[in-house]
């Protein structure tokens, strides 16, 4: 009741405040308009890099100095520490990245963060920047009606770069007005007690914006126009570095496990980078005033110096922390650690990786293969055997005959208790996940789609088959028992067969062509086993009710074995063309 | 350089299929010489092997690779066909 009536209140009271003050009301436009231009500028790179930044997050981060310049370059280029985090914790949870690269990420992260400093106070204080935003802004909107995703994403970085341009230029204006009436500079606290406040004001600030990059924007507008003092400056700066951990925490709230152990490295990197900043503030500025001329940075510049000393504290950061990432690591790991999910339930398919294609496609991809393991163990079951035995070296046709005996396993209740279940989730997911994609991504999708609806098919056939399986191995023909044993041993061949393949490290050639080998096998036993059974009629060794059950689970069997290969196609050769050479293949 | 010049040259820029075609040119040129080369490999066991014994199970089986190969090497030049593939053969 209290909240529904004080929210309200404060929104009015910020409307009058915005209303009646001038000049507050251009520095808080300013702020807007940045704000929408950092947006314009993530959603522009997103699209205009068609899938590319993922590929470099993924491709170069295999060691932590790597992670670490990639994190920067990434961040440097598009402008969003919170774009290149949705990626890293969509990577995490398709397991397309392990968690020391993407703290590594994070890490370089903050570095490339702090290029928004220097592009505002080189680009956006020496230039009259507003000249060219407004340039950038009909451009821009030009591209947008581009058919071409990458003229639109194109469109919209010059968008968001006119727009942030504007905005500093609008914060710089506001600030010098407001110095004529009122000058901030005189509340300039000294000491130590001056840094924690001012920390505590670029916290607050950045939490409520929401922004380190639109809070470091303020800072230095507001001390290029003079209106703070250089060290309350550099203390604001410590400040939106500890605020934006804040805002990642909250953020992580909603997320999945890897959302939060990353939140925590973020927290634990920012709260070390700012205490040693807090250490050795003047220390480090000392530093920046001798490295200064070494960049052509005038001695007043102040600006620049607040640029070069937000880049220097967080790289002390990293080289601070980075030693200890293995121990970090260990330690997020112990970290919401959740129960193993129940029967039938996925485990790869969780919203963070949605947006991200490629994270997306990888997560169908393995919750296709959980989806297989788990009907696989179903279908070796229902033919009264043991998935240890059939993966091991002993020979097919002695494993068979020795698993006779009939299992205690209805495939109904397993296929509704936790197939179905794990299907339906997969067909949900990758329906609403094709939106996100390109039409190579959906054909993809597609193709795992097909393979989940194969695997469920496999299942069903099994169905039919278990029933005269278990009801003639118990027979007192033994032309019959031996018939079906051949059938098992078909299907145990072509089981090992795929195991090995899955762990081997064969090329996408050899795979496939192993897969072809398979078919082709599959084809002559197919029709040596008719002809047999042909003979086993003309010689009256099985009667007709007998060959019409043993042909119809020869078509069952033959079919489970056809659907095995091609899954196993789709799942482990990682070439598309090379998928494409084999489906043309058919017997 | 007139507009339409300069228009055609952004739309090469970014027009990806092009590049993509060609990519999947060049990675189709690939594997045809991978596979030519494992097929004449086989030829070569195959006829080993038939010297030993003609119907023993490493000759089925070099048999049915080679069967598979040929086939994959068919399939690719067909593929190849559209793009022109069989003048870089």
């Amino acid at each position: 009741m209290l909240k529904q009536i004080i929210t309200p209140l404060l929104f009015l009271f910020f409307a009058w405040f915005v209303v009646s003050n001038n000049d507050a009301k251009t520095i808080i436009a300013g702020i807007a308009i940045f704000l929408i231009g950092m947006h314009y500028m993530e959603s522009g790179f997103k699209l205009f890099s068609g899938g590319a930044l993922e590929t470099v997050l993924q491709k170069f981060t295999s060691t932590t100095p790597r992670a670490i310049g990639t994190g920067f370059l990434a961040t440097s280029v598009v402008q969003s520490s919170s774009l290149v985090s949705v990626i890293i914790i969509s990577f995490l949870s398709a397991e397309l990245m392990g968690l020391t690269s993407a703290v590594g990420v994070v890490f370089g992260s903050n570095i490339g963060t702090t290029t928004t400093a220097w592009l505002v106070s080189s680009l956006g204080l020496k230039i009259k920047i507003a000249q060219y935003a407004l340039p950038m802004l009909i451009f821009g909107v030009i591209m947008q009606f581009s058919k071409h995703n990458s003229y639109k994403g194109l469109g919209s970085v010059l968008i968001g770069l006119g727009f942030i341009f504007l905005g500093i230029s609008y914060m710089k204006e506001g600030f010098e007005t407001l110095k004529e009436g009122l000058n901030l500079a005189e509340y300039a606290m000294a000491g130590y007690l001056g840094v924690f406040v001012y920390i505590l004001f670029g916290a607050t600030a950045t939490v409520v914006i929401q922004s380190s990059s639109a809070t470091m924007a303020i800072i230095i507008t507001a001390l290029a126009t003079g209106q703070i003092d250089y060290i309350n400056a550099l203390s604001l700066a410590i400040g939106a570095n500890v605020g934006t951990t804040v805002t990642a925490v909250l953020g992580s709230l909603a997320s999945n496990k890897n959302g939060k152990r990353l939140a925590v490295a973020h927290l634990i990197f920012n709260m070390i980078t700012g205490l040693l900043a807090v250490v050795f503030i003047y220390q480090l500025k000392d530093l920046v005033d001798s490295l200064a001329p070494l960049l052509s940075i005038r001695e007043d510049d102040f600006a620049m110096k607040l640029a070069l000393f937000h880049t220097i504290f967080n790289i002390l950061g990293v080289v601070a922390v980075a030693p200890f990432i293995k121990i970090l690591v260990n330690f997020l790991e112990t970290l919401f650690c959740t129960k193993e999910k129940g029967r039938g339930k996925p485990k790869y398919l969780t919203d963070e990786v949605m947006e991200i294609p490629a994270s997306a496609l990888e997560s169908i991809r393995k919750e296709t293969i959980h989806l297989y393991d788990k009907s696989i163990e179903a279908i070796v079951h229902a033919m009264n055997l043991h998935r240890k035995e059939i993966f091991s070296d002993q020979n097919v046709q002695d494993v068979v005959e020795k698993s006779n005996l009939p299992f205690d396993i209805n495939i109904d209740e397993v296929y509704h208790q936790e197939i179905k279940n794990l299907y339906s989730e997969i067909l949900h997911y990758s329906s609403r996940s094709q939106s996100f994609m390109d039409e190579e991504g959906n054909n993809r999708v597609y193709e795992l789609k097909l393979t989940a609806r194969n695997i469920i098919e496999m299942v069903k056939d099994i169905r039919e088959l278990q029933r005269n399986l278990n009801f003639f191995t118990k027979s007192n023909n033994w032309f019959m028992i031996h018939e079906y044993n051949k059938l098992r041993e078909e299907l145990v061949t072509i089981f090992r067969e795929i195991e090995q393949m899955r762990h081997s490290s064969d090329d996408s050639t050899e795979i496939m062509t192993h897969i072809g080998v398979l078919k082709e096998k599959g084809n002559d036993n197919e029709i040596s086993m008719s002809k047999n059974i042909d003979m086993l009629i003309r010689d009256n060794k099985i009667d007709s009710k007998m060959a019409s059950s043993l042909i119809n689970d020869m078509g069952f069997t033959y079919s489970i074995s056809k659907k095995l290969l091609k899954t196993a196609s789709v799942l482990w050769v990682k070439d598309q063309e090379i998928i494409e050479l084999g489906d043309e293949y058919e017997y | 350089m007139n507009i339409k010049k300069l228009l055609s040259k952004f739309d090469d820029f970014f027009d990806q299929s092009k590049k993509k075609q060609k990519k999947k040119y060049d990675k189709l040129v690939k594997i045809i010489l991978s596979l030519e080369e494992k097929k004449s490999e086989l030829k070569q066991e195959m006829k080993t092997e038939s010297k030993k014994n003609k119907k023993s199970q490493a000759v089925y089986n070099l048999c049915k690779e080679y069967k598979v190969i040929t086939k994959m090497i068919k399939k690719a030049k067909k593929q190849g066909h559209l793009i022109n593939i069989d003048e870089d053969i």
